[in-house]
């Protein structure tokens, strides 16, 4: 039944008495009509789909009319937690946000770690999906079995840190945990982020736009119920196995978490520097996390139930570093840093924090300015207020604060690089390097060319999370070759090429972290498949669960990632990277190396053929029936 | 002979006693006969890693079944999966 403005609900009485691990509740949202309603899913969605990714691309297959403007009210903006979210499996602190991307024009899905989606779980929800758009800003207040649209007027031009207290303090309660966007999201940047504990993001493909574009500028979440376990004994041997050994197997992630990667990626070449056009970083050593964690990191974080504490905090003095905002991850030194060839880590830093106040994603942020000061060294920025120089660290700041008021400049950054690229002609896309609009994470395809091959794959434009590293695959050792033995593959797998062997450790690489990302369970956990199979039959009690069910699910789950990509008019065409970054350097430690684009075509056929797709990768009728996805129609 | 390099702090390995390691700045340096490829040669070497690594021979980012030659230096980078 429908509601305007406010809603209570129940849940299943095996939930509230902790006997099974989702809560049956989906809360929809119509902005227009401000009206509030409830859809208890059917049990097998929850084991087709398992939540997160899988019902993001349930509900922009099924509700979102295609071809509908990412940034109208039509797209369909969904936040869902998965069925192992909030669970005592440690690593399960995460949720997913999806929608249409303004970035990419397909599938926008990121997740987020901290405690909001265990919370939402909490209040006895498992979904929340919107649609339309609010005549006046405004945001959801979810708790125990109730939610109510508040008006948001006051907290509009806010940041995140300054919308978040606003928030807890009118609803007088600091455990309350807020989802919101800084003016990046209101102002329509096409890489706005979405932030949740204003420090986690579910940063890529522009969702914060879309929540900005819908007028939603929170979503406040506090539940009090227990994520139960149907069958607790099923846990039992792999929680002993991760307690006995995260702090060996996850020893890099307590040591420095992801920034201690920063100077060994670049030691083996693959940070891209200066954009995409240097072997070596000059200065690099003052981004290793041995330099700057005494100068800069005042304090460990970490997710709801996880023991690891892998992120960091940094707080500064000149210039002020607040340390509500938590501090820059890998991908965000990749990016602020090496990519725009700046060294100086307050400067990183600091463009890291504004990224969390405003609302962006550091990736695209990062890759915008470097796209921008590769172009202003071509000469093509001549006419423009903002021409940053490479190494800049004042440029790399100014550019993040046009970027987020679409200031100058700025209104042009806004639009990602592609879309620059365009507005500036004379060349200016020689310096791109992006995969269906979306700016490449900071794992260089000249190096991984299998990571390569799947970002042109993937559902989400170029995306490192369901992926398959290559230097993990040559790596006997590693928690992604354990997995692959468990599938049947042999290992490890050679460094460099693209073989098919290698895309089928791809194609089950890229199902298992599918399932992780539905689930919904931390990348950084060494979990192999039977861990998860087993936390599947103790969450949900679900009988005779296997492996071969686990890659089941998530091939379905990337079969409708690529139907909703051609639904929505991406082509095979596209299933390519530009050709900027795979330029063979002429020094570093990858000097002469790229991606053989033979093998690049030939193993997108692999992949096709695995998935029982035709030539141009269009998913075909006997996978789409063996799925169980023929309930999704989708044009070609 | 080669010499492989490890960084200190972040490296978790095993040494055997009788082999002569030098310390450099950061990095532990091992000279050891080559025996083949990387990995073989580590394995003869009776070095141990505990945590998965690159490689980076002579300045170039290699296969860890690439055949080492007389001469070679070869460091080992740890590395993170995920994020």
């Amino acid at each position: 039944m429908k509601a305007k403005y406010e809603i209570s609900f129940d849940v299943s009485e095996e939930f509230a008495s902790g006997r099974v691990s989702h809560a049956g509740n989906v809360l929809h949202v119509d902005l227009d009509s401000r009206e509030l309603w409830i859809e208890r899913p059917p049990e097998d969605r929850y084991r087709k789909l398992l939540g997160g990714r899988g019902f993001i691309l349930h509900y922009l297959l099924e509700e979102m009319p295609p071809g509908a403007d990412p940034l109208g009210p039509e797209n369909v903006l969904i936040f869902a937690p998965g069925v192992l979210s909030g669970t005592i499996l440690p690593g399960t602190g995460r949720h997913g946000v999806g929608a249409k991307s303004p970035l990419t024009g397909v599938l926008a899905s990121g997740e987020a770690g901290g405690w909001w989606g265990h919370e939402l779980k909490r209040a006895g929800l498992d979904a929340v999906v919107f649609r339309g758009r609010a005549d006046t800003p405004v945001y959801l207040w979810v708790h125990d079995q109730q939610a109510e649209l508040r008006d948001a007027g006051q907290l509009w031009g806010k940041s995140t840190g300054e919308s978040q207290a606003v928030i807890r303090e009118e609803l007088g309660d600091d455990r309350v945990r807020v989802a919101g966007i800084g003016i990046g999201g209101e102002n329509l940047v096409r890489y706005a982020a979405v932030m949740h504990d204003i420090n986690r993001a579910a940063g890529r493909s522009g969702l914060g736009a879309v929540m900005g574009s819908k007028h939603l500028k929170a979503v406040a979440v506090r539940g009090t119920h227990r994520v139960g376990l149907a069958d607790r004994s099923a846990l039992k041997s792999t929680l002993g196995w991760i307690t006995g050994r995260y702090e060996e197997e996850m020893k890099w992630a307590v040591d420095y978490g992801t920034p201690g990667a920063l100077g060994y990626n670049h030691d083996a070449g693959t940070l891209a520097n200066r954009n995409y056009r240097d072997g070596f970083l000059e200065g690099i050593d003052q981004l290793r996390h041995d330099h700057f964690f005494p100068e800069l990191v005042v304090e460990r974080d970490t997710c709801s139930g996880c023991p690891v504490r892998c992120k960091i905090v940094v707080e500064n003095q000149e210039p002020r570093i607040q340390r509500r905002y938590g501090g820059p991850e890998y991908e965000s030194l990749g990016a602020l840093g090496a990519l725009c060839a700046v060294s100086d880590p307050e400067a990183v830093a600091k463009a890291n924090e504004l990224c969390a106040r405003y609302g962006l994603d550091t990736i695209s942020t990062g890759a915008t300015i470097a796209f921008s000061m590769d172009c202003a060294e071509h000469g093509l920025l001549a006419g423009s207020d903002y021409r940053p120089r490479f190494g800049s660290g004042e440029d790399l700041v100014e550019g993040v604060r046009l970027i987020a008021h679409r200031e100058g400049f700025g209104d042009l950054m806004a639009e990602g690089t592609a879309r620059l690229a365009e507005e500036l002609g004379n060349g200016a896309e020689e310096y791109l390097a992006v995969v269906r609009n979306q700016e490449l994470p900071l794992h260089d395809p000249r190096y991984k060319h299998v990571t390569g091959l799947g970002y042109a794959l993937s559902p989400t434009g170029a995306d490192h999370m369901h992926n398959l590293m290559d230097n993990f695959a040559n790596m006997p050792e590693s928690e992604i070759c354990a997995r692959l033995e468990e599938v049947g593959l042999e290992t490890p797998l050679p460094l460099y090429g693209i073989t098919d062997r290698k895309v089928q450790a791809y194609y089950y690489e890229s199902a298992f972290k599918h399932v992780m990302d539905s689930a919904l369970v931390c990348h950084f956990y060494p979990y192999r498949f039977q861990h998860l199979v087993d936390a599947f039959q103790a969450a949900e009690g679900w009988r005779g669960f296997s492996i071969e069910e686990l890659v089941e699910i998530g091939t379905r789950i990337a079969a409708m990632g690529r139907m909703f990509l051609i639904r929505e008019g991406s082509t095979h065409q596209e299933d390519r990277i530009s050709t900027h970054p795979l330029k063979p350097l002429e020094e570093g430690p990858i000097a002469g190396k790229t991606i053989d684009p033979e093998e690049f075509a030939a193993g997108l056929q692999t992949y096709f053929e695995l998935m029982g797709w035709d030539k141009s990768g269009v998913p075909q009728d006997p996978a789409i029936r063996s799925l169980g996805l023929e309930g999704y129609p989708f044009a070609a | 002979m080669v010499i492989f390099r490890f960084p200190i702090q972040d490296l978790e390995f095993e040494v055997p006693e009788d082999l002569s390691a030098v310390q450099k700045g950061r990095w532990l340096e091992v000279t050891v006969p080559e025996t083949g490829s990387i990995r073989e040669t580590l394995q003869q070497a009776g070095i141990e890693l505990s945590r998965p690594s690159a490689a980076v021979v002579n300045g170039q980012a290699s296969d860890l079944d690439r055949i080492l030659q007389d001469g070679d230096r070869v460091e080992m980078l740890p590395q993170i999966a995920g994020g």
